[in-house]
């Protein structure tokens, strides 16, 4: 399971948030409706005492009702107690038992329950004074209600500022997660730690290490295929050399036809180790500066090197396009891998075939496209030829590094690759489609 | 001839000096950029064959060191491939550059081209082994063939392409090599001179590519 630390944050913190809300808001509740109902009480108790000290003198209607509050919800009733043993009288406003205690009841009378608070008076006489408890309640619960209310409103505004300040605050992960995702795979500069947030600072300083090592390893890789293949140049063109002297030695017949079987493979180890050369310097990171060049002069000079090889198989090498097109690159490199295809066009085309180069211009790129009447590569190996030594034919004369070495020198100069079906009715030839910056 | 061959290579050396006495030239061969130094002071050399790649004084060393007093024929002999490599090599003054791994006959080639070049007296004659056009007499003859007069214009489109034997010469450089400013250009002049041409020559002499311009075949 994918743990983001954005979203268990956010989910923790709105948990929390909602937990304290209601719990503070339950309690604000409870605290206020209780509070509001206490001190309904402590008005009924300091009625009461005010009427024990004048109420030798307070005048009662028959039985005695006072009416307090100019609204008949709101309303107390004040009325006497009747002595116990005396019957009920019907004039009192409401029908309480004689034997209440002093203090507070809650009674149901004529239906709805009254708050009764019992005093007696120094006279013996005892006075009730009640308040219906539906008005009370009503007007408890209105208070509480209010106290709930802030949190009601309040605790979403926090929630939404949380996840905002939460998105800000890891709004420097999330481009720094974009920027080294968009990163080429050979792009091993050091992430920039200074807008970082010190927490991930040492994380990305650790990060850092880690690329500076890879770095590292790979430069010493790149060193030793490097110094190999330079190494192995001596020897193999002194073996050459030797051959080529032996040569001119007089010989049998069989004699020279294995010295030409040794010549051979002397030339295809020659071949390879330059490749492994040209690929070792295409892996370097990035070295001369991009500059604007003609796409045209690139192509003649890689075909004039060319040529000598298609007029030995009667392959028509050539370009179908007039116009010239200004291409940002660095020119000996671009030709580098134009000499690749190019050459891997005429070695898979058959004699008599044909090698065509057409450009086309648009606004930020020059398409280039070569076409051969080869068979074509077929579209599931289609990714597999660039990988080194991979060959599609394993008897093949190649070195199987060609593609490999067009693929990084692509990479080094910003341009797209393609391989497509040149003659997609028949299913033959192969069309390499490089899209170039335009300058 | 003389030519002071340096070379750290055992086997290297033993081929190229015994290539160079096959083919009539009198070899010293030393091993380090040191004796080199040594051997040039004391000796006169025609040609220097010079490997990069040496122990002691680097190759680039020996020739920075030698430019200082003397313009002798230098031809360097690398295992790098570097384009910088290249530059820096021909900017310490080599006047030719051979790539490990090479043939002798290429080496044999270059190395005839330096001395030509540094002996100063410039052919009258342009050859890429097939045409041989002499800038004299304005003839040029196909291989064996006797010699066939040339008009003044096929003249010059002929001399602009074997200047560069192997160079691909687009339609408007030839245009440009026919005509005087100012001058109208005839369409199709270049393809009628060139199917002139052909004709006095072989219809090989001069090789179209699509889309590029014209070329003679370089020397093989």
């Amino acid at each position: 399971m994918k743990r983001s630390l954005q979203a268990q944050l956010s989910l923790a913190l709105t948990a929390a948030i909602l937990v304290v809300a209601v719990g503070a808001g339950g309690f604000g509740f409870v605290t206020a409706y209780r509070d509001s109902i206490r001190s309904q009480d402590d008005l009924l108790m300091q009625v009461g005492a005010l009427l024990k000290h004048s109420g030798a003198a307070l005048s009662l209607d028959g039985a005695g009702m006072a009416a307090a509050g100019d609204e008949h919800d709101s309303r107390v009733t004040v009325q006497w107690l009747p002595d116990p043993g005396d019957p009920p009288t019907d004039a009192a406003p409401l029908p309480l038992p004689a034997d209440l205690a002093e203090g507070f009841h809650t009674l149901l009378l004529h239906h709805e329950y009254f708050r009764v608070y019992v005093q007696a008076l120094p006279n013996g006489k005892r006075l009730a004074l009640a308040q219906e408890t539906d008005l009370r309640q009503h007007i408890a619960q209105r208070s509480a209600w209010r106290a709930l209310l802030p949190f009601v409103v309040l605790a979403p505004l926090l929630l939404l500022a949380v996840q905002r300040i939460i998105k800000r605050l890891f709004a420097p992960l999330q481009a720094l997660r974009q920027e080294i995702d968009s990163r080429r795979e050979d792009d091993l500069q050091p992430i920039a730690e200074r807008l970082l947030p010190r927490e991930v600072q040492a994380f990305v300083a650790a990060i850092n290490g880690l690329l500076a090592r890879v770095e590292a390893g790979m430069a010493a890789q790149r060193r030793f295929v490097a110094d190999a293949a330079h190494e192995l140049r001596t020897p193999l063109t002194a073996l050459s050399l030797q051959a080529e002297r032996l040569g001119q030695a007089p010989m049998s017949e069989t004699a020279r036809e294995r010295l030409t079987r040794l010549e051979t493979g002397l030339q295809r180890a020659r071949q390879l180790v330059t490749q492994l050369l040209a690929l070792a310097r295409a892996q370097t990171p990035a070295g001369a500066a991009l500059q604007p060049c003609s796409l045209h002069e690139v192509l003649r000079e890689v075909i004039e090197e060319l040529l000598p090889l298609a007029q030995c198989k009667q392959i028509d090498l050539g370009v179908d396009s007039e116009r010239d097109a200004c291409v940002l690159t660095q020119p000996q490199e671009l030709a580098q891998l134009l000499r690749n295809l190019i050459d891997n066009a005429i070695a898979y085309t058959p004699a008599g075939g044909a090698v065509s180069l057409r450009m086309e211009r648009h606004a930020q790129w020059v398409a280039l496209e070569i076409c051969d009447t080869g068979p074509g590569i077929a579209a599931s190996e289609r990714e597999r030829v660039f990988q080194p030594f991979y060959r599609i034919d394993p008897s093949g004369q190649g070195s199987g590094l060609g593609l490999a070495i067009v693929q990084s020198i692509a990479r080094r100069l910003g341009v797209t690759l393609r391989l497509e079906t040149a003659d997609p009715a028949q299913q033959s030839g192969l069309r390499v489609r490089l899209l170039i910056p335009a300058a | 001839m003389r030519i002071l061959l340096v070379e750290d290579d055992a086997m290297i050396g033993e081929e190229v000096r015994c290539a160079l006495k096959d083919n009539g030239y009198a070899a010293d061969w030393v091993r380090a950029g040191d004796a080199a130094l040594l051997a040039l002071a004391q000796q006169q050399y025609d040609a220097l064959l010079l490997d990069l790649g040496l122990p002691g004084a680097d190759g680039l060393a020996v020739l920075r060191q030698l430019r200082t007093h003397s313009l002798l024929p230098v031809l360097v002999i690398t295992a790098r491939d570097g384009v910088q490599d290249r530059i820096g090599g021909l900017d310490a003054g080599a006047d030719d550059y051979l790539l490990k791994p090479f043939a002798i006959g290429e080496l044999l080639a270059r190395l005839r081209a330096v001395l030509r070049r540094r002996s100063g007296v410039a052919s009258d004659q342009l050859s890429n082994g097939q045409i041989t056009l002499d800038l004299a007499a304005k003839t040029a003859c196909w291989h064996d063939a006797p010699p066939v007069p040339l008009s003044a214009r096929e003249f010059a489109l002929l001399r602009a392409l074997m200047g560069r034997p192997g160079a691909i010469l687009s339609r408007a450089e030839l245009e440009e090599k026919l005509y005087g400013w100012g001058e109208e250009v005839e369409s199709n002049a270049v393809e009628f001179l060139i199917h002139s041409l052909r004709r006095k020559l072989d219809k090989e002499a001069i090789k179209n590519v699509r889309g590029m311009g014209w070329l003679v075949q370089r020397a093989s």
